[in-house]
């Protein structure tokens, strides 16, 4: 089941995802974080952060919990989800991402190629997500590269 | 540590950050925080019929290994980009060990940027995931 490549360049539905501390707390807490710039806003100041702020891989969770993750986009697209693999993960950083604060996403089918891999056919599309704060500031830039096997 | 754009050198190895082992328990937590709840990462069975056999780690988790890496060299408000490959499968019982070399130096649009090459890697030296990242450090005193 082979993605439909006129997806390319098309853009699915925004969604939105409110950043609480606690969810940054989990998060931290699950990688064996114990740096407090992440659950301390005292301690975060005095590291020259406006105060809590949350991690680097923490727009996983808008993905994920705001979009469903790359399997629902690539079902979406006509691709099986049981067959996709995350190819790589690419965050372009441009502001800070506080608690409070309501991020609203947006994908964008940037490309989708074939490859004939080691163990058979491949798709590969990547997808890159926008993702603006309540001030419709512009945070952080995603980029997926997701692996359909054949 | 501070490190700073001056005194960094292309070649210069960062202090490596070991963590793990990565354990069953820690996968549950990481698909509750996360919000991925594929079971090949925290219900053996499954992991076992989709020829894995058994669970193995999100990906994202071992991102967000090197992430913490990341933010202890050069802390959170520096960084520019971060990105990875995934190349080699995590399982529990695994010890996870990050390291970090500079590759790059540049000034771009007044700001001092350092371009670094990632890796993480278990007990055996098995490659889990390669990438890069860009950080925005300041001059060092000597020379402000």
């Amino acid at each position: 089941m082979a993605l439909d490549k006129s997806f390319i360049g098309k853009s699915f539905p925004p969604f939105t995802f409110e950043v609480d501390k606690s969810k940054i707390r989990e998060l931290v807490q699950a990688l064996g974080e114990d740096n407090p710039i992440f659950t301390d806003d005292q301690a975060a100041r005095s590291a020259g952060l406006p105060g809590i702020v949350a991690p680097p891989t923490f727009p996983t969770l808008f993905k994920m919990w705001g979009e469903g993750g790359n399997r629902t986009l690539i079902e979406a697209m006509g691709g099986d989800p049981l067959r996709v693999l995350h190819g790589e993960e690419e965050y372009e950083y441009h502001g800070f991402i506080r608690p409070g604060d309501l991020i609203t996403g947006q994908s964008t089918v940037i490309s989708i190629d074939e490859k004939e891999g080691r163990s058979g056919h491949l798709d590969i599309a990547v997808v890159e997500t926008e993702y603006r704060n309540q001030q419709a500031e512009l945070v952080v830039v995603a980029r997926s590269t997701i692996v359909i096997r054949e | 540590m501070t490190l700073d754009f001056d005194t960094l050198a292309i070649g210069d190895e960062l202090p490596p950050l070991t963590t793990g082992p990565i354990t069953e328990t820690q996968l549950v937590r990481y698909a509750g925080a996360s919000g991925d709840f594929n079971p090949i990462h925290t219900v053996p069975h499954v992991a076992e019929q989709a020829g894995l056999g058994g669970v193995i780690a999100h990906g994202m988790l071992v991102m967000g290994l090197v992430g913490r890496a990341i933010t202890g060299w050069v802390g959170l408000a520096p960084l520019r980009q971060f990105g990875v490959r995934f190349v080699g499968i995590t399982r529990p019982g695994q010890t996870i060990t990050v390291t970090g070399r500079v590759v790059d130096k540049q000034a771009v649009g007044g700001e001092h940027r350092i371009h670094f090459e990632v890796a993480a890697v278990d007990q055996e030296g098995e490659l889990k995931v390669k990438g890069s990242f860009t950080a925005a450090l300041p001059l060092s005193e000597s020379v402000r």
